[in-house]
């Protein structure tokens, strides 16, 4: 029986059972596979989906697991895992097309759990090129456990490129466990994700940061629910040049001794609009919480529009919470100092609104900093 | 180079400066000295052309230009620059991004062509070592927790590197430790040339001894009281501003 025959009898059988029992595929073993054969197996073979954490892929370096969720066809609570290593090349010369259409039904929600410290960040990108049939799921669940340190980017654009609509992310962080998180937007269109739900258990860190697009309207919302000793962090860049976003944010301390960081910075042209709902809640037993809010609007031109709702629901009296939202446009003594050396209106105010997103801009990874500013450079017409 | 002729200006309905009249040559440095509050600020600002200060009366030519009639901007492309006594930081810019910003106006205005980072780093690299600044000083948010010191060097970077024809140093000497300002003076002896001119205001002869004046006027109340070479320096340091002001009235 062939790898293929072995998932559509699986599921038949699955099927022929209503809705009892999981199964666990054939393993099919990489060893032996160089780093090249093993890109071309993934070029070529696209519905090789799913790795145990027994595969490392010399090129990231990465050893992970990942996990199929059902939660179509299946109960959610019944979820099916498949757990495949390449052993024999011959499954994955067969014809796919069947297989590729029973993961479309199968998969709603992709579950991918990082069991070992990748050396570098793992990207959406390379996820949907070797997942593409799977990743049509419409939410996607990131673990991370075994508190190691891991990190990872999604970008917009490969979602886009992929023709994916991903609109719920859900980050799992264990207990002691590190995420690094970059979301980063499509310059040309808005993000399809509307909501993000991370749960920091005790004494984890989670680092997220968010650029959104500049063009079209989006909602989108993050909840961070922080556990005994942890913390959370959440950056969001916004340029918005048309259109509108409203960026809904929440905070949650659960529990003792934990700390957050909500910080925005967004540079708003004329007929645009951004509006920033930011909270933070303490629970009545979050005692020595330690909570930062901080919201900084430029306001390129006029008939640009930005709001901001700060909002403590404190519940405890043993906290350390600040806020302070400020907005504005460029300060004249700037554009005073700036026209001293040559730097007519326009320009200086381009380059403060470069200035006021590149402080940010720095918590992004290293691979995607230098291009995001490049892209603002091109919005700002500030040229290269 | 510069002729300011009767010039009145105010601030906030204030008037500052109550009819100054100044002349300078090519190549030559004229020193401003005087009392706190006694306008030298407010000049400097007025001939750069901050918009929070009203010219009232008066005319201002700068190289056969109505330097009143430009935008502080067109000032600064023309030739004329200032060296702040309080720079203000740029957070998020570094200071490389801006000196090329900087650079490339005025060259886009002098229909030069722009350069590229690169081409800057070359440019940069030995005017850097003049004002004891590593390259490294380059990567900073423009004067964003720069030390009083490192704020005034790169003032002076900036003059080394935009060549301006008329440099206005407004107290760049103040607050500097002695190692400091003989490097800035260096500088600032180094660019010297038949085309150039400076104007530099201090509070100290200390500075003036480096750069060796023209000539050394004495704002008061407004107005220039009276003007003389190197020895009005040292007689004001020597018997202070009053003396040096009776002694002319």
């Amino acid at each position: 029986m062939n790898f293929f025959d072995a998932v559509v009898r699986a599921l038949h059988k699955k099927h022929g059972e209503g809705s009892g029992g999981s199964f666990i595929m054939p393993t099919i073993k990489t060893e032996g596979y160089a780093h090249a054969g093993l890109r071309q197996l993934l070029a070529q073979e696209r519905e090789l989906l799913i790795f145990d954490d027994s595969l490392t892929l010399p090129a990231l370096d990465v050893p992970y697991d990942v996990v199929l969720w059902n939660g179509g066809l299946l109960p959610r609570a019944q979820h099916a895992e498949f757990h495949l290593t390449h052993e024999n090349p011959a499954p994955l010369a067969a014809d796919t097309s069947s297989f590729s259409d029973l993961a479309r039904a199968l998969t709603s929600t992709l579950v991918v759990r990082i069991t070992a410290s990748p050396k570098t960040p793992l990207s959406l990108g390379w996820i949907c090129d070797a997942l593409r049939p799977a990743i049509l799921c419409s939410s996607l669940r990131i673990e991370v456990a075994g508190g190691i340190q891991a990190s990872i980017i999604l970008e917009d654009r490969a979602l886009s490129e992929n023709h994916l609509h991903l609109s719920s992310l859900e980050l799992v962080l264990e207990e002691s466990s590190s995420l690094d998180c970059a979301l980063l937007a499509n310059a040309h269109a808005p993000t399809s994700l509307r909501g993000v739900q991370a749960t920091v258990h005790a004494n984890a860190k989670l680092r997220m940061i968010r650029t959104v697009s500049p063009t079209g309207r989006a909602r989108e919302e993050i909840t961070c629910e922080i556990f005994e000793g942890a913390h959370a962090s959440l950056r969001a860049l916004m340029v918005q040049k048309t259109g509108h976003t409203s960026l809904s944010t929440r905070m949650v301390h659960k529990e003792k001794n934990a700390s957050s960081m909500q910080i925005f910075r967004s540079a708003v042209f004329s007929g645009a609009e951004v509006d920033v709902d930011v909270r933070t809640d303490v629970a009545p037993h979050a005692s020595g919480t330690s909570a930062r809010q901080e919201t900084k609007h430029l306001l390129m031109e006029e008939g640009a529009k930005a709001y901001t709702v700060p909002r403590l629901f404190i519940h405890n009296d043993d906290v350390v919470c600040s806020h302070g939202a400020t907005m504005g446009h460029a300060t004249p003594e700037l554009l005073s100092y700036m026209a001293t050396r040559g730097i007519g209106e326009q320009r200086a105010k381009a380059l403060l609104a470069l200035g006021h997103m590149a402080e940010l801009a720095h918590h992004l990874p290293a691979s995607c900093e230098a291009n995001y500013l490049a892209s603002l450079r091109s919005l700002f017409q500030l040229g290269s | 180079m510069l002729h300011i002729h009767q010039l009145h200006a105010s601030i906030a309905g204030k008037e500052v400066l109550k009819g100054i009249s100044l002349h300078m040559k090519p190549g030559e440095i004229h020193a401003i000295m005087g009392q706190n509050g006694a306008g030298k600020t407010s000049l400097a600002s007025v001939l750069a052309g901050r918009d929070e200060y009203t010219v009232t009366k008066g005319d201002v030519q700068f190289s056969g230009k109505d330097l009143l009639a430009l935008s502080p901007e067109v000032r600064a492309r023309e030739g004329l620059f200032l060296a702040f006594q309080y720079p203000p930081a740029i957070p998020g810019v570094t200071t490389e991004e801006f000196l090329r910003t900087s650079l490339n106006e005025i060259r886009k205005y002098q229909w030069k062509s722009t350069i590229d980072p690169f081409e800057l780093r070359d440019l940069l690299r030995p005017m850097l070592a003049k004002v004891h600044l590593s390259e490294a000083f380059l990567e900073r948010h423009m004067n964003d927790g720069f030390s009083g010191g490192e704020k005034k060097r790169n003032e002076v970077l900036q003059m080394l590197l935009l060549e301006p024809k008329l440099c206005i140093l407004d107290e760049t000497d103040s607050g500097l430790d002695v190692d400091a300002l003989k490097t800035i003076a260096a500088s600032i002896r180094d660019m010297r040339s038949p085309d150039r001119s400076f104007l530099v205001i201090t509070h100290y002869e200390r500075v003036l001894e480096e750069l060796q004046p023209d000539v050394v006027h004495i704002l008061h109340n407004g107005r220039i009281v009276r003007s003389g070479d190197m020895a009005l320096a040292r007689q004001i340091e020597r018997e202070g501003y009053e003396a040096a002001i009776d002694q002319n009235a």
